[in-house]
């Protein structure tokens, strides 16, 4: 009966070659993710972390008179939050049921079964590791939209919110939803807009989902002879009003989440349906904290000429049951950390 | 453990009060039991420029006694208790720790009363007045 234990001993199979494997994945999956543009890495040395917000501080000194002291400029602390996260992981396992129904299709050629079986876990390996990838984006349009970031228990689906509490003015709610009738869209949109601009800076555009830029597009005004706008018409009477280059972000890309403890997916969008933010000009609305993964650790100093990535993803094997299973186990310690200053989103439902 | 924030909140912090140049220190021991939320902060800070009147070796608040008069103020926020106090706490507290005060300045007095938190009162008020005191207090 073969078993799992050969694994190791392949030079292409080890947790090393693995994690250098799956470390050399683009981030952003080829374009699919967009945490890498909008919540760009930053290495951090541990999973407890400090942030400290910047403060929006501009005294004014006074004039004095001859022979006396000026005004006191007295010093202020930005606002600080310590966070701790735990790690992101994905899993998957080999058993023996499987191993002995492969075995039986290659009648029991061990050099096929060991070539099929290899051929494999290489894709496993990245399957999982874009699954952590895919908690990063998850966590950051969270972190950005909610001001919360939720803990999914991977055995039964409970969830633990955190929050970053925000201030209230950045995350608004419409009082009105700006697709009821009697409402123009497009006019709270601007006016929106302009509130954002004066309180987080320039702007690159906004991201929505398409429904919430299908309203704004049908409220926007019309063109000579009543011809609606296209799309690029509108960013560029936008970036007209507002005098900086203006896009939309159109998001409508979607993720399975598994909403238990089980194996059934939904297909979600990532980006909320009726939540408008406003993108800063650098795209950047958040880092996200790389800390180190201490199982690469122990793989950094057994294979030091690898060049693995210390905070990267990092698989390790779990063999059990006599070599009869194999667990394979992708680690992550990566959290979203948003810059408060650059949230300015709105619920228009 | 789950994924765990806790926010600090930021704001002002204590400023320096001196208009001028402060100096002449002395240190006493200040009678801690006499002190109140009004002198001691959350962190069990003892605010900066709280003014004591002196009694024998000890540094105590101005409460009134005829002729006292302010003999120093301490030059920033010293660490004399735990954090949280409350006015039982330090009426029961009996450490008398030594802190150094400036005997001789000149106090802008918006400064003093933001840092304290309250406006100096009557007592403090007509400490800074009486003979012996050598610090001044500006006008509000």
């Amino acid at each position: 009966m073969p078993t799992l234990s050969w694994i190791e001993q392949e030079e292409e199979l080890t947790e090393a070659a693995l994690t250098v494997r799956v470390q050399q994945l683009a981030p952003d999956d080829i374009g699919g993710l967009s945490w890498p543009t909008f919540a760009p890495r930053v290495d951090v040395d541990t999973t407890e972390i400090n942030e400290i917000n910047e403060i929006d501080d501009r005294p004014v000194a006074d004039r004095r008179e001859w022979d006396a002291r000026g005004r006191l400029i007295p010093m202020r602390t930005p606002d600080q939050r310590k966070i701790e996260f735990i790690p992101i992981e994905a899993r998957d396992a080999i058993r023996e049921k499987e191993i002995n129904k492969l075995s039986l299709e290659v009648r029991g050629n061990q050099g096929i079964f060991r070539d099929v079986i290899g051929a494999r876990i290489p894709a496993r390996a990245d399957r999982l590791a874009k699954a952590d990838l895919r908690r990063i984006e998850v966590d950051y349009i969270s972190a950005w939209t909610s001001g919360i970031v939720t803990q999914v228990n991977p055995e039964n689906g409970e969830t633990v919110p955190m929050g970053f509490q925000f201030a209230s003015s950045r995350l608004q709610t419409a009082p009105t939803a700006w697709g009821d009738v009697g409402i123009s869209a497009y006019n709270e949109f601007l006016a929106w807009v302009l509130d954002g601009v004066d309180t987080i800076g320039s702007a690159a555009g906004v991201r929505l989902r398409r429904a919430r830029f299908n309203e704004i597009l049908a409220d926007a005004p019309n063109l000579a002879n009543s011809v609606k706008m296209t799309r690029t018409q509108l960013e560029q009477r936008i970036t007209d009003d507002l005098a900086i280059p203006f896009r939309f972000f159109v998001d409508e890309e979607g993720v399975d989440t598994f909403t238990d403890g089980g194996t059934v997916t939904t297909r979600t969008k990532r980006w909320p349906i009726d939540k408008i933010a406003l993108v800063p000009d650098d795209l950047r609305i958040a880092s996200t904290a790389f800390a180190p993964v201490v199982r690469a650790q122990d793989l950094i100093a057994e294979f030091p000429e690898a060049g693995i990535d210390v905070r990267g993803c990092t698989l390790y094997y779990d063999k059990e049951n006599g070599g009869r299973g194999l667990t394979m186990e992708m680690q992550l310690n990566a959290f979203p950390v948003p810059h408060e200053s650059r949230v300015w989103v709105i619920d228009v439902a | 453990m789950p994924n765990v924030l806790t926010k600090i909140s930021g704001g002002a912090t204590y400023a320096d009060p001196f208009l001028g140049p402060a100096s002449h220190p002395a240190q006493l021991k200040v009678d801690v039991s006499a002190l109140t939320t009004g002198e001691v902060d959350a962190k069990g800070y003892l605010k900066p420029n709280v003014p004591f009147k002196r009694v024998g070796s000890l540094l105590k608040l101005c409460d009134g006694t005829a002729a006292e008069f302010v003999y120093g103020v301490n030059f920033a926020a010293i660490k004399l208790v735990a954090e949280n106090p409350t006015n039982v706490t330090l009426a029961a507290d009996t450490s008398d720790p030594i802190i150094a005060v400036a005997t001789i300045a000149q106090l802008q007095r918006d400064i003093c009363e933001d840092n304290l938190g309250r406006a100096f009162n009557v007592n403090e008020l007509a400490a800074f007045e009486r003979a012996g005191d050598h610090i001044t207090v500006t006008a509000t």
